[in-house]
């Protein structure tokens, strides 16, 4: 350090320090914060002797946590279902990663070509599947693990940090061909228990979770997961249950989802630091899935909020959401699910799924410290996550970028540095069907591309320079991307004069549809048929398809982002 | 754990730790009333999770992650929402603190305020509130090394911002 930076640093201190000496709190600070602690108190009451009294259960537990194991000792284990089924019958109870014979047939077609070994691993099932799908935060530690050729039960932990690792939850599996199934889990002190629904059955809103618990005033938080997708459908906290062992209780409200299969969880939290203490997990059944809304043709952002619009094109009203994501920035349908970033403050940090039908959104993927998400696109399967994230929502800092390649499934991310804004993605890379390339349009400046990345690769890609053909977008380009469901991948850009529309059919560009407005197109959507959305920089929604006029749709208040 | 309560340990944090982390926050955010308001804030967090920090150390350190955040987050509303200035902390005579006059501490203030976020946070709890390069890192929740460039990089910026106004 130089004599330069020394004095620099004293100069700071005693700037810092002579600053600070200036202020003077007020004395009434104690006063207000305790008056503020005292009006929460009051408004929950009922809270308090279970706060106070929380920190005597986990002394009790680990008191009398041998006596209680033994008590229930004669029925401690609830052992996976169906393990005799052997590998003729799929699992009825299968969770993860496969909820049907089809899904876990086709990756044993994967398997076969040496891709995704993981599901044969019942340790690498789960520990993906409980801190990825069930969002049990770092439960994910091994602590011991029984397997025979046809079952296994995998404890995993959670290291708490005084008391080391501590077990929360032993997974139940069993072997179904060559894949390790799912079907189950639970407490492994066997205190906590669902015992209303049953494993397996068929279950609607309202839907009532019951069963016993160990504790003293202690409170166990309930939740229905979609099984498919990483996904929270609806949660609840049960009833207090009181000293000793006692039954538990609470009611979930949802709406129908489009998946078939759920799963129940009941989790206690631990008293030392709020992680969870212990977890068991059921799988339930939705029955058959509801008829799609009848009047929501397409899907789009108006005014901050996801709205359904009619087959002409006239809002229908909002998706209900429960919770408080904040202003919503984009939406994609995908598999029944919306998918949607929103803003609370300066970034948009993260993305969000919930029913099409609304409910109670989950977050699916967020934004690094300091990144907002500018774009994403979901895999048609629900399991991967594409996104681009930008520091440059934070003013304060230099421009940064990354491209995300999230597999939700497994848990793992990859990215790719922008390490200076340019080049920056515009608008949404797209998954092509593949699941294994991304398309996104590059700005480099005055200039733009349109790269092919391999999102298996990640860290270092370099980008095939064009994903269609020879076509070089040079300034035209907007970032409205999308793919349809044949793989093709259809892009809009503005003509100086009109905005076009252009797919890349064989790998060459076709000019589809010319929108006669000089503006810039911010979102376009292609569905089976296909039928083509597109709005423009003036929020106004288009429809046509390749060979007909165009039409504006009535659709309202500016529209900033579209989905079949 | 601690013998302590919530309600007790909330009153010595109080008579131990209130005036400088108001102090701490009026720094970051030159704005004497809203320092009081995010430090108290923090003190109403703090209470509410008592049960998870239990011990005294554990509680300033949260305390002070949790008045760095909300600084932070008090900012930028101020620059979202309407961009007005913040109410400036009051001018004193500069006589009584030392060598340094009021000219140049306030260009020093000027400079450290147009410093990046992350720079000028480091750089006021390592100044300031004299805490070490981990305490560092554990109230921003970045790592050593990110706290060891920012403030090398910070110290260079200021004086380069000096040496520019003169």
């Amino acid at each position: 350090m130089s004599t330069d930076d020394r004095e620099m640093e004293r100069l700071l201190r005693e700037a810092l320090a002579t600053e600070a000496d200036m202020v003077h709190p007020e004395g009434d600070g104690l006063m207000r914060i305790q008056q503020r602690i005292g009006a929460r108190n009051r408004q929950r009451r009922w809270l308090r002797p279970v706060l106070v009294l929380g920190s005597v259960v986990v002394v009790a537990v680990v008191a009398v946590g041998g006596v209680t194991i033994a008590r229930h000792g004669d029925k401690a284990k609830v052992s996976p279902t169906n393990p005799g089924t052997g590998s003729d019958a799929f699992p009825a109870q299968g969770i993860f990663p496969f909820t049907t014979a089809a899904e876990e047939a086709d990756w044993e077609q994967q398997y076969a070509d040496g891709h995704s070994p993981w599901p044969s691993d019942p340790e690498a099932v789960a520990t993906s599947w409980v801190p990825n799908y069930l969002k049990a935060k770092d439960v994910d530690q091994l602590v011991s693990k029984e397997q025979t050729a046809t079952v296994a039960d995998v404890t995993l932990g959670r290291d708490q940090s005084e008391g080391g690792l501590q077990p929360v939850v032993v997974v139940h599996l069993v072997k179904f061909h060559q894949a390790w199934i799912v079907t189950g889990a639970s407490d492994p002190t066997d205190q906590l228990r669902i015992s209303t629904p049953g494993a397996g059955d068929t279950v609607s809103s309202p839907l009532t979770v019951s069963g016993p618990g160990f504790g003293v005033d202690e409170v166990a938080k309930v939740e229905l997961r979609d099984a498919e997708t990483p996904s929270l459908i609806a949660t609840a906290p049960t009833d207090g249950f009181g000293s000793g062992t006692s039954e538990w209780s609470t009611t979930l409200s949802f709406s129908q989802p489009q998946s078939a299969a759920g799963v129940v969880v009941a989790m206690t939290m631990s008293a030392a630091d709020g992680g969870i203490a212990k977890l068991a997990a059921e799988k339930v059944d939705f029955g058959a899935a509801p008829p799609p809304s009848a009047g929501a043709a397409f899907y789009g952002v108006q005014g901050g909020v996801i709205e359904a619009f009619n087959e002409s094109g006239r809002p229908e009203g909002p998706v209900a959401l429960a919770g408080d994501e904040g202003t919503v920035m984009e939406v994609h349908k995908v598999g029944g699910r919306l998918y949607f970033t929103a803003r609370t403050g300066d970034c948009i940090t993260s993305l969000y799924s919930v029913a099409a039908t609304g409910g109670t959104p989950a977050a699916v993927a967020t934004a690094d410290r300091d990144y907002g998400i500018v774009g994403f696109d979901v895999s048609t399967d629900g399991k991967q996550v594409t996104y681009f994230e930008s520091s440059g929502c934070n003013q304060s800092e230099a421009g940064m970028g990354r491209l995300v390649f999230a597999n939700l499934a497994e848990g793992t991310t990859r990215h790719i540095d922008f390490p200076s804004e340019p080049p920056v993605i515009v608008g949404d890379p797209v998954w092509e069907p593949d699941g294994v390339h991304v398309d996104a349009f590059v700005r480099t400046g005055m200039q733009g591309y349109l790269a092919r990345y391999d999102a298996t690769h990640g860290d270092n890609e370099t980008p095939s320079h064009y994903a269609c053909g020879e076509f070089d977008p040079a300034t035209q380009l907007t970032g409205a991307l999308t793919t349809d469901a044949d793989g093709t991948l259809w892009f809009a850009g503005q003509t100086g004069s009109s905005m076009q529309v252009l797919s890349c059919k064989d790998g060459q560009p076709n000019v589809e549809l010319t929108i006669p407005v000089n503006g810039s197109p911010t979102s376009l959507a292609v569905d089976l048929s296909g039928d083509i959305l597109l709005t423009g920089s003036d929020g106004k929604v288009w429809l046509g398809s390749a060979g007909k006029t165009p039409a504006e749709l009535p659709a309202g208040a500016r529209v900033s982002s579209v989905t079949w | 754990m601690s013998a302590l309560g919530a309600d007790e340990a909330i009153v010595a944090l109080y008579t131990a730790q209130y005036r400088s982390l108001v102090r701490l926050a009026a720094l970051l955010l030159h704005d004497t009333a809203a320092a009081e308001d995010v430090v108290q804030d923090a003190f109403v967090a703090t209470h509410k999770s008592w049960r998870r920090l239990r011990d005294p150390e554990n509680a300033l350190a949260y305390l002070r992650q949790s008045v760095v955040n909300r600084s932070r987050s008090r900012l930028r509303h101020l620059k979202v929402e309407d961009r007005k200035a913040p109410r400036p902390m009051p001018d004193a005579p500069s006589a009584e603190y030392g060598a340094l006059n009021a000219v140049e501490r306030s260009d020093v203030m000027t400079a450290l305020r147009g410093l990046p976020r992350r720079q000028r946070e480091v750089l006021v709890l390592r100044y300031y509130s004299d805490l070490t390069e981990a305490q560092i890192a554990d109230a921003l929740e970045i790592s050593n090394g990110a706290v060891k460039s920012h403030a090398s990089r910070g110290i260079a910026a200021l004086r380069d911002s000096l040496e520019s106004q003169r």
